[in-house]
């Protein structure tokens, strides 16, 4: 105890004011070093990427940056205007056009809080890696910013687009891939990072989320578009872009998008369509709950098949036909039957169109077999290419309807 | 360590310092202290006049004994005010009057013996051989009766005068539990805390410390539960004060206390004679000092302070909820406004984005930086709150009405200050209030503004530095040689039942070890056998 305080009063008085000394010095030197002001600060929302149409360099780069006075509802200092702007420059590399910018920009561009990237179709047929690499090798940008391609507009015109729910459009569109996923499943959230990692396991192809511009493409710059009851041009989701290597290869349609889902067990809620079982109209399923699974397995010609296993789980949510009775147990399993073949028709569909037409590994089959079969995916390791086309798959769905909804019979007669 | 301090103040003597000592040597009153009393009555009173300048509280009052052997000349003194004078008149005066002595008046010793055995009635009846015993009862309120002839003086109690009575007290209230707080007066704290531990174990040791006030300082712990090693400690520190006065607890708590720089307290301070009565049961030793109802509890861990009285008298489910309540906002009132300025300066990848957008659009326009904002802010804060303090509470309304528009309107609707800095200041401001002990409260203000420096110049680094360092603090803290962070560095997990938690009376069944030397047993039942009783039919 005696020992805890070896130094005298005066010492110790001593060594506290030279500590404080050194403190003050920090304090004062090093004036706030890093120190970023708030209110000179650019938000950027959304980047946009496009090929230079002039042709001159390689890109034109739009970034929307939101207009924070504008943007926050319920500020009383707030200005009439539009909650975002966007600039636009060109360059050979993101970096060069980005720094371009401070040309126009009174503030420093922020790009932690970036959410979204679009990529235009001209750009996106190029490659898509080259122009990932400065998001992920730079600190101050989030790897988990979704990544979309602009299907039929520039992804500048994308990001010119008032939009109506959301004052700031990046959210909007953002926002509509998130709910399309949770409720539907057409198309599902691709991000940077998710991109990288298969790019870097070099075993599966990536598809990303399209979005196009539906209505009169060049009204959306204007707030006219915004003060319509129905505007004039609104960002509409498109389906599934897939790509080969990093470099767009083509889109796909509705059915084969949720078929895609479907097998990359994307799926958390949808709803599927069926013809009634003994009448003409139709009925709705919404699924609730989905487990897919996936497992390879050799045959005896020394290819490998892949069992697809989807077990989905719904309820009966519109009935448009006269005649069904649903409260019978039966006919759950008859609808469960039907809901079976029209997801089958999804699947299949998109499985011919990816493995036959366009020989894309986007299902991740090379993967698969590379993990659970090491074996078998040394035999066909180098001419995987060739192989895959002719993997044979078995599909198997088995849908559980578990109830009717809060009404049991059906008013339709 | 305390005595090391003073020892190396001792060692090397400047010239200065030398003659500081002799200064403080010939002010001392020191001199009459071994002077014997005279025993011509006549020449005593006169000096006892002269010495205290003939002040006029000072009550002489000459009386003539009547004696079956003849009569003998007295005088009764007292301190006007000090005393209970109508008690006086009739255990003292009355019986002195009318009772005649026995003994021959010749022999004045006897006479003395007499009064002291027979005569006077009151409770307390004791001789003073020399001034300083004399004027030491002079002052603590009893009446001097002294003989011609006679060269000691009776001191007999009659303590009176005009004192507060035991109240509510004002500093830590609870909904539940005694409401009755300590008092001023020395005798009545004591008489309060063996109210509630009647035991023979409640030992009590007084001192008398300061040379001009004569403070009764008074040592209270439970023999058998207080460590002897710390209690020799505590002693040693007490007897190595000297200063001319001690006017209230504090004095004695920044003269004995382990490390003097630190904003953190390790000492406890509480005017409720429950929980020092509680401390005293858990082995800690109680200091009471004269003059002030504040008591101090050594050894202290920084736990206490986030002790409720009242945790113990709600259920422990709630009792647990109020403290970790406490624990988190006393952090926040520690850090909140330097993460604010971290955040907003350094870290916006951390805000989420629609928070960030207002944030931006809240500091359009403002002219200062955010770290500059929070200094103005937190300190117009702790100026209006000093202020509130010290002014009579009729003016502070009018203060708090204009602090409160001035600063939470005018200066936001300026544009001068943004908004959520003002928020930041007043939510943080409300969680320091939350810390049940008022100087571990003080601790946290102090701090804030180091951590705000810390934030506005690192950011989080910064922040995470000082903290650092604060722990490194923490750690190294003691309180009176005990460790200020048990039961968590060094570890007593047996302890940890009440610390950030409140455990159910009935599972700590055993002290503090880290207090209780031996004798840890606190409760002997068997819970299950509680637990199991049929319900009557």
């Amino acid at each position: 105890m005696r020992n805890c305080l070896p130094l005298s009063f005066r010492r110790r008085a001593k060594i506290a004011g030279a500590v404080a000394l050194l403190l003050l010095a920090m304090v004062l030197l090093n004036s706030c070093w890093d120190l970023r002001y708030l209110d000179r600060l650019s938000v950027v929302m959304a980047m946009g990427i496009d090929s230079d149409p002039t042709g001159k360099q390689q890109l034109r780069v739009t970034m929307q940056t939101v207009l924070a006075q504008n943007a926050a509802a319920g500020n009383k200092l707030a200005a009439e205007g539009m909650a975002v702007t966007t600039f636009t420059e060109t360059g050979d590399t993101l970096f060069e056009a980005i720094r371009k910018m401070t040309r126009k920009t009174s503030r420093r561009l922020f790009f932690s809080h970036t959410r979204l990237l679009i990529i235009g179709e001209q750009a996106a047929r190029k490659g898509v890696y080259p122009l990932l690499d400065l998001i992920e090798r730079n600190p101050d940008i989030r790897g988990d910013i979704a990544v979309m391609i602009a299907r039929g507009a520039t992804a500048e015109q994308m990001l010119q687009t008032t939009t109506q729910m959301d004052a700031i459009p990046a959210n909007q569109m953002y926002d509509t891939l998130e709910i399309n996923e949770s409720a539907l499943g057409m198309d599902y959230m691709v991000r940077v990072q998710d991109i990288t990692r298969m790019a870097l396991q070099e075993k599966q192809q990536v598809a990303i989320p399209a979005i196009t511009l539906e209505g009169d493409a060049t009204a959306g710059n204007d707030e006219k578009n915004m003060k319509r009851i129905h505007p004039d041009v609104q960002p509409k989701l498109s389906t599934m872009a897939v790509l080969k290597e990093g470099k767009l290869k083509g889109f796909l349609t509705v059915k084969e998008s949720q078929g895609l889902s479907w097998m990359l067990s994307k799926v958390r809620s949808t709803v599927m369509k069926t013809n009634c079982p003994d009448s003409d109209g139709y009925l709705m399923v919404e699924i609730n709950d989905a487990k897919v699974k996936m497992t390879p397995r050799k045959s005896g010609d020394g290819l490998p098949i892949i069992k697809v296993d989807i077990r989905p789980e719904g309820s009966v949510k519109e009935i448009m036909c006269p005649d069904l009775p649903v409260d019978k147990e039966t006919e759950l399993d008859t609808i469960g039957k039907l809901i079976d073949k029209a997801i089958e028709e999804e699947v299949q569909a998109v499985i011919v169109k990816l493995q036959q037409k366009l020989k894309l590994d986007t299902f991740g089959w090379g993967r698969l077999i590379y993990m659970q079969k090491p074996s078998l995916w040394k035999s066909i390791d180098k001419d995987w290419e060739t192989v895959y086309p002719k993997v044979r798959h078995e599909l198997k769905v088995k849908t559980k309807i578990t109830d009717t909804g809060v009404r049991g019979e059906s008013i339709v007669k | 360590m305390f005595s090391d301090y003073m020892l190396s103040r001792g060692r090397k003597k400047s010239k200065k310092q030398e003659d500081r000592e002799k200064e403080v040597q010939q002010n001392q009153l020191g001199d009459y202290e071994q002077e014997p009393l005279s025993p011509v009555l006549a020449a005593n009173i006169k000096q006892l006049q002269s010495e205290m300048g003939n002040s006029n509280d000072i009550v002489v009052r000459e009386l003539s004994l009547e004696g079956e052997g003849g009569s003998i000349e007295a005088a009764l003194i007292y301190v006007q005010g000090l005393v209970d004078e109508y008690r006086m008149n009739e255990s003292i005066i009355q019986p002195m009057l009318s009772v005649p002595f026995q003994a021959r008046p010749s022999d004045p010793a006897k006479v003395q013996d007499e009064l002291k055995n027979k005569i006077v009635a009151a409770g307390r009846v004791e001789e003073a051989k020399d001034w300083k015993k004399l004027f030491e009862g002079l002052f603590l309120g009893n009446a001097l009766i002294l003989l011609d002839g006679c060269n000691t003086a009776l001191t007999s109690s009659c303590v009176g005068g005009e004192r507060r009575a035991v109240e509510e007290p004002k500093t830590e209230t609870a909904i539940r539990g005694p409401r009755e707080g300590f008092v001023e007066a020395l005798r009545v704290n004591t008489a309060l805390i063996r109210r509630k531990i009647r035991s023979p174990k409640l030992w009590m040791e007084q001192k008398t410390i300061g040379r001009e006030t004569q403070t009764p300082v008074c040592i209270m712990y439970m023999k058998g539960l207080a460590s002897e090693d710390t209690l020799q400690d505590l002693r040693d520190r007490l007897d190595a004060i000297d200063i001319d006065g001690i006017l209230e607890s504090s004095y004695i708590e920044e003269l004995i206390t382990d490390q003097k720089w630190t904003p953190f307290p390790t000492i406890l301070n509480n005017e409720r004679p429950d929980v020092i009565a509680s401390n005293l049961l858990e082995g800690r030793i109680a200091i009471l000092v004269d003059g002030t109802p504040f008591v101090l509890v050594v050894p202290t861990e920084l736990n206490m302070f986030f002790q409720a009285a009242e945790d113990y008298y709600q259920r422990y489910d709630v009792a647990t909820f109020l403290r970790l309540l406490r624990f988190f906002s006393y952090v926040l009132a520690l850090v909140m406004p330097s993460v604010y300025v971290a955040v907003v300066g350094y870290h916006q990848e951390m805000i989420p984005t629609p928070l960030l957008l207002k944030l931006v659009a809240q500091r359009e326009g403002v002219p200062f930086p955010v770290y500059l904002e929070a200094f103005i802010m937190e300190l117009v804060f702790e100026i209006l709150r000093e202020a509130v303090v010290r002014m009579p509470t009729i003016v502070g309304n009018a203060i708090s009405i204009v602090g409160g528009m001035v600063i939470g309107q005018s200066v936001v609707e300026a544009g001068i200050v943004s908004p959520p800095v003002v928020i930041v200041v007043a939510f943080t401001a409300i969680t320091s209030f939350v810390s049940p002990t008022y100087n571990l409260g003080i601790a946290a203000r102090l701090l804030r503004f180091l951590l705000l420096m810390a934030a506005s110049t690192l950011g989080f680094y910064g922040i995470s530095i000082v903290l650092l360092l604060l722990l490194l603090h923490l750690s190294n803290l003691r309180s009176l040689g005990m460790p200020y962070m048990k039961p968590f560095s060094p570890m007593f997990r047996k302890d940890w039942k009440d610390t950030l938690l409140r455990a159910p009376i009935w599972m700590m069944k055993e002290r503090p070890q880290a207090i209780a030397v031996d004798n840890l047993v606190r409760a002997d039942m068997d819970t299950k056998e509680l637990e199991g009783q049929e319900p009557v039919q």
